[in-house]
């Protein structure tokens, strides 16, 4: 699982920070990080002045440099410092460390963004049509949804689900592939979408 | 050596590549008499890139250029890799038409394009563009080779680098880029994306192969991609000019542009490849199938056997092609020109004008002409080759061959453009990374069959062998035609091992890697139009330097007039034939003939020919072929108009007849006919091999940037030239 790692401006127009959206699991703890816990290429940072703060959350780093120094300047850097440290197993070492532990802490993070995706437009798109579709769970990245509603027994809500889910759920990162809590097996990668259903998107 | 040029890898001492940057104009203005450079793109003067003429800079002194940059322009460099669609883009924005073609490759120089776009709402006018009318502003595009990575390998990789980082003397760094990405090969795009990214200018992506994309069952989304990467993304259909308006609403404003709080990872490596895979993802990128019919076609065009035969059947069936449908057209041609000649001689009485006419511009520059058609099948013929696909394919399967002579598969493609010029040819030579292999290509080169030597191959084989001959079902002609082709490539193939071989150009191998585009069904305009811009270059060429030469030509085969001894000539033949019983009219029209190749005879042409007939005497030639030939090494069809002019002046009424009977005048030959079937052979011969083409001589000059390599080219082929003539006159004695 890549390490995914985008800098953002943050949200709350916060001056000096740079938001850094990290792939699922790698940052399990909500907190301050203070220098003398922070790990060594980001400690190194704090000591050559460059960053003034770091607080974690899971899927979220966010940094603050010193007065002097910016995200221009200095971004590259702090880059590759929370990249040394998230590329190692584990990530962030904050929180619970051991492998089981990880695995569902990220489990939780892509659950949260499916949840996001079935209640943002997809969800009015299967409520128009009188469906309704639940996640049932995460497992190692392979969600887990439930079909109800006018969905059971449509026709056409395997194909819902292979072309227009699975092709939304497939930018979360750490997705791996979806199920239907009624049919156990995995649904094939979608290869092929004829013109007429592609609009419908 | 000027500071304008870019330093190559090895020292410029040692350095035997060592060349022009090809991106400084002020070293290598479009050669005119080639009929491939020069289209398309501003001048000099209106490059809005450049910066004022360098003093330090001999080229700019030498040229006395006073061109004034207009600073505030805006300008926007178009970066990707090879075959993404940059110059399709490019065109489509600009509305000038480059070359372009499905291979990678197609573009080695820069070239600056003008488009005209809605002003922002916000522009004062010099702040960031010129305004040209109310709402409008004109930007510049620049269009560059495709490039992998902004770290170059080859020349024309690095004049994309040094363009990019300002390093290129005389012409100020871009202000914006738009980096061309064909969403087939995102994946592998997106690296020369974050190089971009870190140039430190505005930097948008153009989206280009979408609706290949869609065909494929391959998805991206542009939307996604822009939020992932942090800079605007738009997809566009390169070939579709509709499209490309989101484009231009871009360009109206880098200063907009979004750029991302901290720019992607620099360099390679796994911080990279992360940062790759996080695009991916976020924009719901799915790899496309890979094309099924291009696969299918590829077992079968990339075997290694079948492959080569096809590709010789396809080469083999297309010189049948050009004798048996180009023959008619070529008839109707000369039909015309007779019809011309009929006209001259109906309706001009000014004897000094209507030879002109009839000898100069009839007979030399028409003669030329007559070949037109064939001209414009080979350049079809090359042009859907280049479109469908198979460029690469062909480069592809002479990789092997090449290898063996120790040249790689890029040199190649440099030697398949020589098939149409080899001053495009040449620089087609930017692309290889390796100094030693460019030198070796660019020797090599010129030995290919060239276009030019249409002209000259189909006069001479038509006096060889009647049309209707065959061998086997296949018309004997196109068989000799398919026969030279091949002995053009084969020896430049072992020229170029040769040079290989020698101490100063020997080097390892470089990998070769090359695009292989997928097929794609060629529009049939953009074929139509490449095959009518290279006629239409060849149009210029006749009218530029045969219709020089054949001038100059007229003058020296009529000067000195020696009126009175030409018409005492006149009067004891027109004596002499009536005495013998002849009716009048014929006793005048051998006087007349008698006149004319006396003065012919002891013109200053007649002079200057006379002179080096001792070294081509043991080819069979005589003084008429020899001005032909001296003056071909301008350009090789002036051998045909010069030897259509002598026979128009010899029989203006039947020049054709006048060729094919030509006799020796002088010598141990006297009385002989001077076209038999060892002169034309040994004449054929020399033509394969002899550089007789000043724009490539100029362009190997600009390209090695010394007199040395030019020297060598020119020696080596007219050596060869002469021996292979040689070999193949007394051969073709002995056999006959």
């Amino acid at each position: 699982m890549g390490v995914h790692l985008t800098p953002l401006p943050p949200a709350d127009g916060a001056p000096g920070c740079v938001d850094w959206r990290v792939g699922p699991g790698l940052v399990r703890a909500e907190a301050d990080v203070p220098p003398d816990t922070a790990p060594a290429p980001v400690r190194a940072l704090f000591d050559a002045d460059v960053l003034a703060a770091v607080r974690i959350e899971p899927g979220r780093i966010r940094t603050r440099f010193t007065d002097g120094h910016s995200a221009e300047q200095d971004g590259a850097a702090v880059r590759s410092a929370l990249f040394a440290v998230l590329s190692q197993p584990g990530g962030w070492p904050a929180g619970p460390q051991d492998a089981a532990e990880v695995s569902a802490a990220a489990d939780a993070e892509i659950a949260a963004a499916v949840r996001q995706v079935l209640a943002d437009e997809f969800g009015a798109y299967t409520a128009v049509h009188g469906g309704r579709i639940d996640l049932v769970g995460v497992d190692d990245g392979v969600v887990t949804v439930s079909l109800g509603g006018a969905c059971h027994g449509c026709s056409a809500a395997g194909r819902t689900l292979s072309e227009n889910l699975a092709l939304r759920l497939s930018r979360i990162p750490g997705y791996r592939t979806l199920r239907t809590a009624a049919a156990p097996t995995a649904l094939p990668k979608p290869t092929f979408r004829p013109r007429r259903f592609r609009r419908s998107l | 050596m000027s500071d304008c040029c870019s330093p190559g890898g090895l020292p410029a001492s040692e350095d035997p590549g060592r060349r022009h940057d090809p991106d400084c104009r002020h070293a290598a203005p479009p050669d005119s008499a080639c009929p491939h450079c020069g289209s398309g793109g501003l001048t000099a003067d209106e490059d809005p890139g450049r910066l004022p003429a360098d003093s330090s800079c001999p080229h700019c002194t030498a040229q006395g250029e006073t061109a004034e940059p207009a600073p505030d322009a805006l300008r926007f460099a178009l970066i990707g890799c090879p075959n993404a669609g940059k110059t399709s883009v490019f065109n489509a924005l600009t509305g000038l038409r480059l070359k372009t073609g499905n291979y990678p490759g197609v573009t080695v120089t820069r070239t600056v394009g003008r488009t005209r776009v809605k002003a922002p709402a916000t522009v004062t006018a010099g702040a960031g563009g010129r305004r040209s009318r109310k709402d409008t502003i004109d930007v510049y595009l620049e269009d560059l080779p495709g490039t992998y990575s902004l770290d170059p390998i080859s020349p024309d990789e690095q004049v994309v680098a040094d363009l990019l980082g300002g390093r290129l003397k005389g012409i100020s760094r871009p202000g914006a880029a738009l980096v061309v990405v064909d969403a087939t090969v995102l994946e592998r795009s997106l690296a020369l994306v974050a190089e971009a990214m870190n140039l430190g200018v505005p930097v948008a992506v153009v989206l280009t192969m979408t609706d290949e994309m869609d065909s494929r069952g391959g998805a991206v989304d542009p939307v996604g991609l822009e939020q992932a990467l942090g800079i605007p993304v738009r997809a566009v259909i390169g070939t579709k000019k509709s499209t490309l308006e989101p484009v231009r609403e871009l360009l109206a404003d880098p200063s907009s542009w979004p750029q991302p709080i901290v720019p992607p990872p620099a360099v390679a490596g796994p911080e990279r490849v992360d940062w790759v895979r996080s695009a991916l993802t976020e924009a719901g990128y799915r790899a496309p199938s890979e094309h099924s019919t291009t696969r299918r076609i590829d077992r079968l065009l990339l075997h290694p056997v079948w492959g080569m035969l096809i590709f010789l059947a396809i080469m083999f069936l297309f010189f049948q092609v050009i004798f048996t449908v180009a023959a008619p057209l070529q008839g109707y041609v000369e039909d015309f020109f007779n019809w011309l000649g009929t006209l001259v001689t109906d309706h001009v009485s000014q004897p000094v004008l209507a030879d002109f006419l009839s000898t100069a511009l009839i007979g030399g520059v028409g003669g030329i002409l007559v070949f037109l058609p064939q001209i414009m099948l080979m350049f079809l013929l090359i042009s859907l080759m280049e479109n469908v696909g198979y460029m690469s394919r062909a480069a592809y399967l002479t990789d092997r061959v090449m290898s063996r002579a120790g040249l790689e598969g890029r040199a190649f493609v440099a030697m398949l453009s020589s098939l149409a010029c080899a001053v495009p040819g040449i620089m087609a030579t930017r692309t290889i990374p390796s100094s030693r292999d460019r030198i070796a290509t660019t020797m090599a080169a010129p030995l290919m069959t060239c276009s030019a030597r249409i002209p000259v191959f189909v006069l001479l084989i038509g006096m060889l062998v009647d049309e209707s001959s065959r061998v086997w079902f296949f018309s004997a002609q196109g068989v000799i035609m398919f026969g030279l082709y091949l002995l053009g490539v084969v020896s430049a193939m072992l020229a170029a091992a040769v040079f290989k071989r020698l101490k100063s150009l020997r080097s390892g191998l470089m990998p070769f890697y090359m695009e292989m585009p997928p097929y794609r069904v060629p529009s049939l305009s953009n074929v139509l139009l490449t095959m009518w811009d290279s006629s239409k270059e060849f149009l210029a060429k006749v009218g530029k330097i045969i219709l020089a030469t054949s001038i100059v030509l007229w003058v020296l085969l009529s000067l000195p007039p020696r009126t009175d001894q030409a018409d005492a000539i006149h009067e004891q033949t027109v004596a002499a034939a009536l005495a013998s019983g002849a009716s009048e009219d014929d006793a005048l029209a051998a006087g007349d003939a008698e006149a004319r190749s006396f003065v012919l005879d002891n013109s200053y042409a007649a002079a200057i020919g006379k002179a080096v007939e001792p070294v081509f005497a043991p080819l069979g030639f005589d003084w008429r072929i020899d001005i032909g030939i001296l003056g071909s090494f301008a350009a090789r069809e002036v051998v045909v108009s010069t030897l259509g002019q002598i026979a128009a002046a010899e029989d203006p009424d039947n020049p054709d007849q006048a060729l094919a009977n030509m006799v020796h005048t002088h010598g141990d030959k006297q009385g002989e006919k001077v076209f038999t079937t060892p002169t034309i052979v040994a004449m054929l011969l020399f033509f394969v091999y002899a550089l007789q083409c000043m724009s490539t001589v100029g362009a190997i000059r600009r390209e090695t940037n010394s007199w040395k390599w030019p020297l060598i080219a020119w020696t080596y082929m007219f050596v060869l030239a002469w021996i292979a003539a040689f070999i193949g006159y007394q051969i073709a004695a002995a056999v006959s």
